[in-house]
């Protein structure tokens, strides 16, 4: 049967084909920079970028060393790397006060924090901001009679509530120490606090083991033991 | 035989001429075993055939024991084992014998409360020691194993080093073994030639150049300390660690015991061993028991310690403790 389409010449299909191929090629380009768009959004620990004034890597070099660097197939990097701290050290305007010096210190507590959303509070019994940071000035942290902690002693401030575990950390028995036991020869890294607990949610979490012994094959060549128990044989 | 008759030849008397039915037999009888006999000597022998050139010299065979040798011997030996492992893996060391420091002795503690079981502790041995593998995740040859515990006892019956997955699990602990170097070692009672012996410093090594590969200390041993090389030590030439020392992380021949000697070679410089640099938790405590300010020693002193098998008397100086 005749049909309207048998009436359109080959040349005709040229024009739709072009328009089609250039339908996809604006729909590809609105794909990606609407999805481009939502990245820039802070993932968890980003810096806001009214805060940022330089560009902060995404590995920090800034890292204190750990041990020795001639240990370089061992992996000896902390379970953390921390990000603001260590940051201040080196200079970086990390600058709490931009922000906060026009806005008051909100003195409810248990109030769901409509503000830096990614932090989830999960230490324990430590449910106040404000246990920890000093509400005057934002950049250090307070001790127990409202004065300041500075930043770089964040160590005091952990110690504030944690104090066995602080002498325990101070005697070198609880967290790790890199380099040399004897102090004598050569030098020995201690790792912070914040390094391997993440203050807001300081409990480890779980982590993946790494590659097990393989379990001995039986002499008589028969299937693998362990398998076998596992299956309930 | 010139028998006319044809009547069926009598048995020939003894002394009478020649027999040739009995000697043909005695013959094949003889040409059998000694085929069989060459064969088994030619079998025996296969082992010296598959020698490649300058494998071993006369000097190996008649080296003496690490405690008799001269400087010299050992410089001298030391150079012709990093030879072998350039020949071999690819890779020349940096072969030394770092001897012990006068006022040291080793303690080693760790943690249960901390430890998570990532076995990070086994893989970092491995990647100091030099030891045999067959491919990278391979740590059957590593000192350290990590048994998972179920809490409420220690109970290392009903423990599992083979688990996998996330950890920890709740409802265990962890806890991972490796060679104590016990005060009263059984394993340096026990082998035969006395290639182990206990250092200054309480570190028990093995020279692996006088071991015969008996294995009588790894069935003396409580702890399932000591690994045996059974054949020659696969180590991919990209992980082989040129950091050697004589009498501990240097690569192995085969045929002989090996064993954690608490990095010897590390920690007579004064540093951490190994799995201590990698534990994520910071559950390993090192230190020098002479010396009173030292990290151990605020362990033993503050803390609920024990030591593992107790009853068996070997006074080890590896250390768990909780907290």
């Amino acid at each position: 049967m005749k049909t309207r389409f048998d009436s359109l010449s080959r040349v005709a299909w040229l024009p739709l084909v072009l328009v089609t191929i250039l339908c996809v090629g604006v729909f590809q380009v609105i794909e990606t920079s609407y999805g481009a768009e939502k990245a820039t959004t802070a993932p968890a620990g980003e810096i806001p970028s009214a805060v940022q004034t330089q560009a902060i890597p995404d590995v920090s070099p800034d890292q204190p060393e750990v041990g020795i660097e001639e240990d370089h197939y061992l992996d000896k990097s902390p379970v953390r790397e921390t990000k603001g701290l260590d940051l201040v050290k080196e200079q970086w305007t990390y600058d709490c006060m931009s922000c906060h010096k026009l806005l008051e210190a909100k003195w409810q507590y248990d109030r769901r924090m409509a503000e830096h959303e990614n932090i989830v509070l999960n230490h324990g019994n430590n449910r106040f901001c404000l246990n920890c940071h000093h509400p005057k000035n934002r950049n250090a942290f307070v001790d127990y009679d409202g004065s300041e902690i500075a930043e770089e002693d964040v160590v005091s401030l952990c110690a504030k509530c944690h104090g066995p575990t602080y002498q325990d950390w101070k005697a070198g028995a609880h967290g790790r120490t890199n380099g040399y036991w004897d102090k004598t020869r050569g030098a020995q890294t201690k790792l912070r606090c914040i390094q391997c607990h993440d203050p807001h949610s300081p409990k480890f979490s779980k982590m993946d083991a790494l590659a097990a012994p393989t379990y001995p094959k039986r002499a008589a060549g028969s299937h693998d033991l362990h398998a076998a128990e596992k299956e309930g044989h | 035989m010139a028998n006319q008759s044809g009547t069926k030849p009598s048995q020939p008397s003894p002394g009478a001429g020649s027999a040739p039915v009995q000697s043909r037999r005695t013959f094949l009888k003889a040409a059998g075993a000694g085929v069989a006999g060459v064969a088994g000597l030619v079998a025996a022998l296969k082992p010296l055939l598959e020698l490649e050139s300058g494998q071993i010299t006369l000097s190996d065979l008649l080296q003496k024991h690490y405690k008799e040798l001269s400087q010299d011997d050992l410089d001298r030996i030391m150079a012709r084992l990093a030879e072998k492992c350039e020949n071999e893996y690819g890779v020349k060391p940096n072969m030394r014998d770092v001897s012990a420091n006068d006022g040291v002795e080793f303690g080693y503690a760790l943690s249960l409360t901390k430890c998570v079981g990532c076995r990070r502790c086994a893989h970092a041995c491995l990647a100091e020691n030099n030891q045999s593998r067959n491919d990278e995740e391979d740590i059957n040859m590593s000192y350290i194993r990590v048994l998972q515990m179920k809490k409420g006892a220690i109970n290392v019956e009903t423990s599992d080093q083979y688990y996998e997955g996330e950890v920890p699990t709740d409802e265990t602990f962890y806890m991972p073994v490796q060679c104590h170097q016990c005060r009263e070692s059984p394993c340096t009672k026990a082998c035969p030639v006395e290639a182990t012996w206990q250092e200054p410093d309480g570190v028990v090594v093995v020279d692996y150049n006088w071991c015969i590969g008996c294995r009588y200390c790894m069935a003396a041993c409580p702890y399932d300390a000591r690994r045996f090389n059974w054949g020659k030590p696969k180590v991919p030439q990209d992980v082989v660690n040129p950091n050697q020392n004589y009498l501990s992380n240097r690569i192995r021949p085969s045929g002989v015991v090996e064993k954690c000697t608490f990095c010897l070679h590390r920690t007579r410089e004064g540093r951490y061993p190994a799995c201590l640099e990698v534990c994520p938790t910071g559950a390993r405590v090192f230190g020098n028991l002479l010396d009173p300010e030292s990290e151990i020693n605020y362990i033993l002193k503050n803390k609920r310690v024990y030591i593992l098998k107790e009853d068996s008397g070997t006074l080890p100086r590896f250390y768990y403790f909780f907290g």
